[in-house]
């Protein structure tokens, strides 16, 4: 049995934002008590968060780009100056030496093609019959890994979609606090005087 | 041959007990100062004791709820809540402060009421023969503030005299140990239905099996915390439904006043017979 819970300070069951939404979907939402936007307001300030944390997060990474430009430009210079130095003595600074990450990046793609051709995977006809197709190969260090398929027969559940039947459930609840009836009097007054959710008497 | 070398008292390991120093000190009992103003106290262990058993719990809240851990003396009553349930017992005028109710069962542990009491940064209670106990206390001027007129907005008139048979129909039939909180997929609070005619209620609340018919005086559907219910009916001797945006219980007894706040059903109360 559904139940409207009341208190004297505060909602008993909590007053999270999370507790309000499953309150107000639940037609158990305690209009003296509940706030019917906190569920909004909770979501904005949620992304508002995680929008700061990922501009700090997109600063630190830049600074480091910068850092490595930097890095960079001060080899040239000391590559410049190593090749002035060999002009002068011949000696020949390790700097000027090339990495030769290029030639040995394609000596190992030629490995890992080598061991692909070699797995030649061919899929069971069990598998083949019940749908599956095979997809792709990849190799890594020590593992050859084979991606098999299906395509999906049943109509997919899309959270926007699941979420747009939700809104509309929202504002059915919502429905009543856009009459004047006592209770919701009482919400719409509690709103105009305080505008956030009070957290219950501070430590005297 | 085995050989014992001499030990030799070194530096590095010659210590001594850091308590060792200060032991006498922690022994020593401070009595209070002489020149302590003594505030005198009315008898306040009837009030104490009975609003301690009317405390909640700020544990699953966080310390901005502590209060609800207090037993309140402030404005000649002593004060105890739990959220949903408040009671006031009027002791007479005297300083406010709250303990917790281990504090009061240190004070009961004297035996009779202490007389005098002092609030200079701990609570100095004085007994008549000369006993006293120095602990802390906190205050809530605030929460007094709000509980004050949650109890003076009712009129606490024509209230209805409580039946002993009637109280004891429902103690006897609703006294069961109900399901804890979470059954399954389903939540059990331990909730006890009233109705105008009848009292619907079971170990899962979700499922009720007892059914009571009859007068119940309440004018709405509302449905009772299942321990608050039975706590209240056994101090009550008056009691009254109030309803309004909120439905209340308000219960009385000698010195003791009390709300509790009421849930709302919003489903029909099944009807078992």
């Amino acid at each position: 049995m559904r139940v409207v819970s009341e208190g004297l300070f505060f909602h008993p069951d909590g007053s999270a934002p999370a507790d309000v939404l499953n309150r107000m979907l639940d037609g158990t939402m305690n209009p003296r008590l509940d706030s019917p936007f906190l569920p909004a307001f909770a979501e904005t300030h949620e992304a508002r968060e995680r929008i700061v944390a990922q501009i700090s997060r997109t600063e630190g990474r830049l600074a480091m780009l910068r850092g490595m430009l930097a890095r960079m430009d001060e080899r040239l210079a000391a590559q410049e100056v190593a090749t002035a130095h060999y002009a002068e003595t011949g000696e020949i600074d390790p700097i000027l030496l090339p990495s030769c990450e290029s030639v040995a990046k394609a000596e190992v793609a030629k490995q890992t093609q080598q061991v692909k051709d070699e797995a030649a995977f061919v899929l069971p006809d069990e598998l083949v019959k019940a749908g599956w197709s095979q997809k792709s190969v990849h190799v890594t260090d020590n593992d050859i890994i084979v991606t098999i398929r299906k395509t999906r027969t049943d109509a997919p559940v899309t959270v926007e979609e699941t979420a747009k039947a939700v809104v509309e459930k929202f504002k059915i609840a919502l429905q009543p606090f856009q009459v004047d009836g006592a209770n919701f009097r009482v919400l719409r007054d509690r709103i105009a005087t305080r505008p956030q959710q009070p957290k219950g008497p501070p430590d005297g | 041959m085995n050989q014992v070398a001499k030990i030799e008292e070194t530096a590095s390991t010659a210590y001594s007990l850091r308590a060792a120093h200060r032991s006498d000190d922690f022994l020593k009992i401070m009595p209070p100062a002489e020149d302590t103003e003594w505030h005198p106290l009315p008898a306040i262990l009837d009030g104490i004791t009975f609003a301690a058993r009317f405390i909640g719990s700020s544990k699953m809240w966080g310390h901005h709820r502590a209060y609800l851990d207090h037993v309140h003396v402030a404005r000649g009553k002593v004060i105890a809540t739990d959220g949903k349930c408040l009671v006031e017992y009027s002791v007479g005028e005297c300083p406010d402060f709250s303990i917790l109710p281990v504090q009061v069962a240190q004070i009961t542990a004297f035996g009779e009421a202490p007389s005098h009491v002092n609030l200079d940064s701990r609570l100095k209670l004085k007994w008549a023969n000369g006993n006293y106990l120095i602990t802390k206390f906190r205050t809530f001027p605030e929460l007094v503030e709000q509980v004050t007129p949650l109890i003076a907005a009712h009129d606490w008139d024509d209230f209805i005299k409580m039946d002993p048979d009637w109280r004891d129909q429902i103690i006897g039939r609703f006294s069961y140990k109900s399901a804890p909180d979470r059954v399954g997929y389903k939540r059990s609070k331990g909730l006890v239905y009233f109705t105008p005619d009848r009292i619907v209620g079971g170990m899962y609340d979700f499922a009720p099996d007892i059914e009571l018919r009859m007068v119940t005086h309440t004018k709405a559907d509302v449905a009772f915390d299942q321990k608050q219910l039975l706590r209240a009916l056994k101090v009550a001797d008056e009691f009254k439904f109030v309803h309004g945006d909120v439905s209340y219980f308000l219960f009385k007894a000698p010195n003791v006043r009390g709300v509790i706040a009421l849930d709302r059903p919003v489903d029909p109360v099944p009807v078992l017979s």
